[in-house]
């Protein structure tokens, strides 16, 4: 059974944010990309995930492009932070998925598809320069946690998915009276994130469809993303498509509007 | 995606967006192949959580459930929408729809499956435009023992749907070529017969169905033939064949509904030099209290000798262990073993205790009971039931418990070298019924203590 104390326990073994990559991510947050990208250049990791992400097809660049300034100059600031934010869930990505059919690559190209098409939709929004929308980049460590929690007692789980359609968050609900994004949520406080976007993810797996204010769409929008990324077909054949409970948004105009931009290249 | 099975019904249920990408995973070649193997009476896609679907992703699931149904005579489909959905799939298939809508999954188990509890009781209203699908509906309903209201237009239907806990506004027959269908009226299995019997039956009929009842201790089988048009010498040798088979349960076959229209008289002869009861109609046998006694005092398993053997004791380790870690993750308790005992099964009577029995067989055979005190059960049931669940529904939640159970012992088994197949788990309301189906019988009693509460369970041959 999962507890509330294996959840505190999770959150206590994640390790901190390594030294350069704060310091990328707080001279993005200061809008130089050039420093930013100066400290990228002094950790090899840092660079070669930059680079694995940026290259992939979904991007559509035609050249390779190989160092931090290249790719900080030609994504933007807010881009950027979302990749440096997405190399963060490196630290506590699982070496050996067991719960889902899933790998470190599979995860990345999750990750590279979430940021290409988060881009855009806060285009088609108008809200490219919102402070809240690094957000996405924390949104995948729900399938880490998710694989993390339920490794122990997988075939258990599994035999229970089998009697009953539940969603693994309906299980984490039932066991623990948490959501994955609470715990994506203080997974985000302990890499101090702002409170603005730590109050976001909180907001995203909110069962109930609240009052979000001035970032309802955006949420609307991003919960469509979500539903819309853990139905395509490498999340089906993983398993994870069954991961999250989020309320369906019925709405026409804004599913259809999401399709028709989703489906764009 | 793996479907959820329950009364003979898959549904499956996907997520989120539906389309020509994603749809050839959801019901892959491996679900069809698992699908032809279980043989469900239905199979549907329930469209819940789906908030966008395209023709593409519908016409490839579709086609995916049509192929069961070429083979098995699965009745397939689509449920769980609102009107706009309905419409829509509705205009996709404008002149090609030839599989099923259901308003909801509970609403298409109405029609399918073998899960008829309490069907008279059930507040049922019908109300579609078109008077020909209305009647067709309605009368699939009567056929099935329920007794629907039908609304006569759209004022009554206002009037009284308030009253009802099924509302079937948006559904639709499609192929319904289920032959036989099956369903559990008073203990008795139901087979429903229709057409021409031949040598088909044996392709379609659910063997590994009849042998699990068998197996859980039904006694009496009704193949009900009231709408046959003949039946041949094929069919008779089907059914005589599982009269035989089934004596070495104690079981009896009845047929009923035939007459000379329908079959030979030295084919009625046959069926009866079979073992086979013949009853004119199906009210005469549920009018046969003597029979009918014999079903209702059905034991919970079924047995050929009674006592645990050797080769039981020597699994039993890992049947307890199993157990007890599938009682600990799902309750978030901690169970301490306060005696284990070679015994007749005891139970303090005085406690309320819900009790549940599953079997298995293959490489060992054997009964396994677990008797929970009502409010353990209730906690060790909460993953499964939802905040408003009523008495009904914990009982069924602790034959999915226990069906859980049963899969964690069938794979710890399984490391071992030791393959058993599991049978549907029954359930007991009362502890008087669980003891007298054990009566004179030895088993390995283990008694837990869980957070202070009795859990029992019980090994037995």
């Amino acid at each position: 059974m999962l507890s509330v104390t294996t959840i505190n326990n999770y959150i206590e073994s994640i390790p901190p944010i390594p030294k350069i990559a704060r310091q990328c991510s707080e001279a993005l947050e200061d809008g130089d990309m050039v420093r930013a990208a100066d400290i990228a250049n002094e950790d090899r990791a840092l660079i070669h995930y930059l680079q694995n992400i940026v290259n992939k097809p979904i991007f559509g660049f035609r050249d390779e492009i190989k160092n931090a300034r290249q790719i900080f100059g030609i994504l933007g600031i807010s881009k950027a932070k979302q990749l440096i934010y997405g190399y963060y869930l490196l630290l506590i990505l699982p070496k050996k998925w067991q719960v889902f059919d899933f790998n470190s690559s599979k995860f990345q190209d999750f990750q590279a598809r979430l940021i290409h098409n988060w881009g855009k939709i806060v285009k088609f929004l108008g809200r490219e320069d919102s402070e809240i929308i690094p957000a996405i980049s924390i949104i995948p460590a729900s399938l880490v946690v998710s694989e993390m929690l339920f490794s122990n007692i997988n075939s258990t789980v599994q035999l229970l998915r089998e009697t009953k359609q539940l969603s693994y968050e309906t299980i984490l609900r039932k066991m623990t009276d948490r959501t994955f994004f609470e715990i994506s949520s203080m997974i985000a406080r302990k890499w101090d994130f702002s409170d603005e976007i730590v109050d976001l993810i909180e907001k995203i797996g909110d069962v109930n469809v609240g009052d979000f204010g001035e970032n309802a769409l955006e949420i609307t929008y991003l919960r469509l993303l979500l539903i819309y990324e853990m139905s395509r077909p490498v999340m089906v054949q993983s398993g994870l498509n069954n991961l999250f409970d989020l309320e369906p948004i019925f709405d026409d105009e804004i599913t259809n509007n999401f399709y028709k931009i989703i489906q764009e290249n | 995606m793996r479907p959820i099975i329950k009364h003979k019904v898959a549904i499956f249920s996907p997520i989120g967006f539906l389309d020509g990408e994603n749809a050839p995973d959801i019901i892959s070649p491996f679900d069809v192949d698992f699908l032809m193997n279980t043989k469900p009476e239905g199979a549907f896609i329930s469209l819940k959580k789906v908030i966008y679907f395209n023709k593409r992703g519908i016409t490839v699931l579709i086609e995916s459930l049509i192929k069961v149904r070429d083979k098995c005579g699965t009745i397939v489909g689509f449920c769980d929408y609102d009107t706009k959905k309905y419409k829509m799939i509705l205009d996709m298939f404008v002149e090609s729809l030839n599989f099923s809508l259901f308003d909801t999954a509970e609403i298409a188990t109405l029609f399918v499956g073998d899960d008829l509890k309490k069907a008279k009781e059930k507040k049922i209203i019908v109300y579609v435009e078109k008077n020909e699908q209305k009647n067709q509906l309605a009368m699939e309903l009567y056929e099935r023992g329920y007794s629907p209201t039908i609304a006569k237009d759209e004022n009554d239907f206002l009037a009284k749907r308030k009253e009802a806990e099924f509302v079937i506004q948006n559904s639709y027959l499609g192929k319904l070529d289920k032959t036989p269908t099956v369903f559990i009226k008073d203990n008795v299995i139901v087979y429903t017969l229709k057409g021409f019997v031949d040598s088909d039956i044996s392709k379609k009929f659910d063997m590994v169905y009849h042998n699990n009842s068998l197996k859980v201790g039904f006694k009496l089988f009704l193949f009900d033939a009231d709408t046959v048009s003949s039946i041949n010498v094929h069919g008779v040798k089907f059914i005589s064949k599982l009269s035989t088979a089934g004596a070495e349960y104690g079981a009896s076959i009845v047929i009923c509904g035939l007459d000379n229209r329908k079959i030979t008289k030295k084919l009625t002869n046959d069926l009866e030099d079979a073992g086979v009861l013949i009853y004119s109609s199906m009210g005469g046998l549920f009018d046969d209290s003597e029979i009918m006694k014999e079903a209702r005092e059905s034991s919970s398993v079924a047995k050929k000798s009674s006592g645990i053997t050797k080769k039981l004791i020597s699994s039993l380790p890992t049947i307890i262990e199993s157990s007890i870690k599938t009682i600990e993750v799902l309750s978030g308790y901690n169970a301490v073993k306060k005696l284990i005992k070679i015994q007749e099964l005891t139970l303090e009577k005085d406690k309320d205790l819900l009790s549940v029995s599953i079997g298995f067989y293959g490489d060992i055979d054997g009964i396994l009971i677990l008797v929970f005190e009502k409010s353990i059960a209730k906690d060790a049931c909460r993953i499964l039931l939802e905040e408003d669940s009523s008495e009904e529904d914990l009982v069924d939640a602790l034959g999915e418990f226990t069906h859980i159970i049963g899969g964690k012992i069938s794979q710890q088994l399984h490391k071992k070298g030791i393959k058993i197949d599991m049978t549907m788990p029954r359930t007991f309301e009362n502890v008087e019924d669980v003891m007298r189906s054990q009566k004179n019988s030895r088993g390995a009693q283990v008694n837990l203590n869980v957070d202070g509460r009795d859990l029992t369970l019980f090994l037995t041959k």
